[in-house]
């Protein structure tokens, strides 16, 4: 059978067996056992047992796992409510000051946390009910947490990074400061949105009476004491990573500690609290594992019957110019988006795209962010994106999914435009890389 | 049959809820071996073998637990908008496939495993571990109970005993 035909039937079943309903990983473990199979007999089992275990020994997937537990601490430590609280102080007497407000405390908890989800959850549960109850307009709050929240996957640390720098071969630390400023690019978007619309529009936000507006110097060190907390924590973590003191899973490792330290000083940490972060912790990581065991058996057994070769000849034979291969690996992302989980999409992709950059003369960091961009706009993007079901899941129960899927439209715009920016000008990607690495 | 349903759920609740703790020893070795590494200049020839194997003990044993619940991620649009017995018959497929995969995987698992075991195959390091052996072996244990919660949701599935659905969600 040529690789044409099997790739055909492979992606053929693939969507077969997904409409079905069934697990991701029992699909991609599925087709990766036909696969074997039909190419190579029984013996080919062995291919598909081997691309697995090895999956176990790579040491950098372990901060997977640590960075998860370290934002379930994080989440239960009260820190959100404390940056919440000294971010009113910047943005206090703004028109939409308070979706500015958000916009920061999201910008800051990205920077301790690499994981969405929780991110979302946490500024649903602080930002959304102050926003409402100060008559803000509903959309324009609930677009903001959920465009704010998603951050987290830019601004290291970040989980996805991880894994795009394991299937790319490329450096996670490099990652990580290339997202830097592409994250505040669009955390600077957000904001000059919110304060314009609200200049056109102030009936989308109305000022608060008079409550946060006069502080004394007292009340404003107050306030400000709870920006200590979460700075200390991203010093802990970046400062291990960049003053050359840990690996990046080492840095997962010691932030476990110092979430644990900032639950503590917020007397939040118990053994209760902890056993219930690691539940969840489990619970999320044990479903990414078998999702990515999947994955990994089927693109390793592709690659061994010439699939990866065969996708990369096409993308060659494209007749475009180098950023119009690009955009159509961009297109294929996208599509792959509105039905596939993120994990797995780094898997079976970026070993077929990250060869084919490298060849076209792009530098691998570069795509990374692109790719990592892509994946947030597909958190957003209607009909499955999880950043509106989480949000959802702690809004008030008399706001629709749809609304929220209105809600996030004019974000995703912000985001298409930052993601050309990058596209255009890959210098806000290199330049800290560049400076450090 | 009800006591071996619950023997098997309750088996695998207690495996998953138990290696959770297992990514807090994980994150402690991590923090000992920068502290050893950086402050006393000592650092230790385990610590990196070992994470590996504490972590991967984690995630391969909480597969089965996570079946149990039904959390796996799956796109169910489809799914969603069908009648009850379509649905149904969709989980009867769903749950024979699986079981069918994964029995076949710990097929392909067995052989690599007992040849590691009886070549006692090394980290190759200086501390020169089991490690390749432990990881294989782990692999093998996840894949079993994985495969058994399976079969204990098929049988329950036919039975008449349905599966509740988990409706956490499981974060990215």
């Amino acid at each position: 059978m040529d690789i044409q035909t099997a790739t055909l039937i492979i992606v053929g079943s693939m969507l077969a067996l997904m409409v079905t309903g069934m697990p991701l990983s029992i699909v991609t473990l599925t087709v990766s056992i036909g696969t074997a199979v039909a190419f190579f007999g029984p013996p080919g089992l062995f291919l598909v047992a081997s691309n697995a275990q090895g999956l176990l020994e790579s040491y950098p997937l372990v901060a997977v796992p640590l960075f998860v537990f370290m934002a379930n601490i994080l989440e239960r430590s009260g820190v959100a409510e404390d940056l919440f609280d000294a971010m009113s102080m910047l943005a206090g007497n703004l028109r939409g000051g308070v979706a500015v407000q958000t916009t920061l405390v999201a910008v800051i908890m990205a920077a301790m946390t690499g994981i969405m989800g929780g991110e979302i959850v946490m500024l649903g549960l602080i930002a959304l009910p102050q926003m409402l109850r100060l008559g803000y307009d509903k959309k324009l709050a609930m677009g903001t947490i959920c465009a704010g929240g998603s951050l987290a996957t830019l601004i290291p640390p970040s989980v996805i990074m991880i894994i795009y720098g394991l299937t790319a071969n490329v450096s996670i630390s490099d990652l990580f400061l290339g997202g830097f400023l592409p994250g505040l690019l669009l955390a600077s978007l957000y904001i000059t949105y919110i304060v314009i619309r609200c200049r056109i529009q102030p009936h989308l936000a109305p000022l608060p009476e008079g409550d946060i507006i006069n502080l004394t110097g007292a009340e404003r060190r107050a306030k400000l004491r709870g920006l200590f907390l979460p700075m200390l924590v991203i010093l802990w973590i970046l400062g291990s990573i960049y003053g050359g003191i840990a690996t990046v899973t080492e840095a997962a490792g010691i932030g476990v500690f110092g979430a644990m330290a900032a639950a503590y000083v917020r007397k939040r940490f118990s053994w209760a609290m902890l056993q219930e972060a690691l539940r969840k912790t489990m619970i999320t990581v044990g479903t990414i594992i078998w999702l990515v065991l999947g994955a990994v058996s089927f693109v390793g057994i592709y690659n061994i019957i010439g699939g990866n070769e065969f996708m990369a000849s096409l993308l060659r034979g494209l007749d475009l110019p180098p950023l119009g291969v690009i955009f159509v690996m961009m297109g294929v992302l996208i599509i792959l988006g509105t039905f596939m989980e993120w994990i797995a999409i780094a898997y079976i992709t970026v070993p077929i795209f990250a060869p084919v950059v490298v060849e076209l003369g792009y530098d691998p960091i570069w795509f990374g962010i692109l790719f990592v961009m892509n994946i947030q706009i597909y958190f957003l993007s209607p009909p499955f994106g999880p950043a509106c079901f989480w949000l959802k899941s702690v809004a008030p129960k008399d706001i629709e999914l749809q609304e929220i899927f209105m809600a996030v439209l004019p974000f995703i715009a912000l985001q298409i435009i930052g993601l050309t920016l990058v596209m255009v000008f890959p210098e806000i990607v290199m330049f800290l890389p560049n400076l450090f690495g | 049959m009800q006591a071996l349903f619950r023997a098997v759920d309750r088996l695998n609740q207690f495996i998953g809820l138990s290696v959770s703790h297992l990514y807090l020893i994980c994150a402690a070795i991590t923090a000992y071996e920068v502290v050893m590494r950086y402050f006393f200049n000592a650092p230790t020839q385990w610590a990196f073998e070992v994470v590996m194997v504490v972590c991967a003990s984690a995630w391969v044993m909480s597969g089965a637990y996570i079946n149990m619940r039904r959390g796996h991620i799956a796109i169910t649009v489809v799914y969603d908008h069908v009648s009850g017995r379509t649905k149904w018959f969709l989980d009867l497929f769903i749950l024979i496939v699986t079981v069918i995969a994964l029995g076949i995987f710990m097929y392909a698992l067995w052989e690599p495993m007992v040849d590691a075991l009886h070549a006692t195959e090394r980290s190759g390091t200086s501390f020169n571990s089991p490690e390749p052996y432990i990881l294989k072996t782990l692999l093998f244990v996840g894949a079993t109970l994985y495969f058994a919660q399976a079969i204990v949701n098929l049988l329950k599935h036919v039975t008449g005993h349905g599966v509740e659905k988990s409706h956490e969600q499981p974060g990215d």
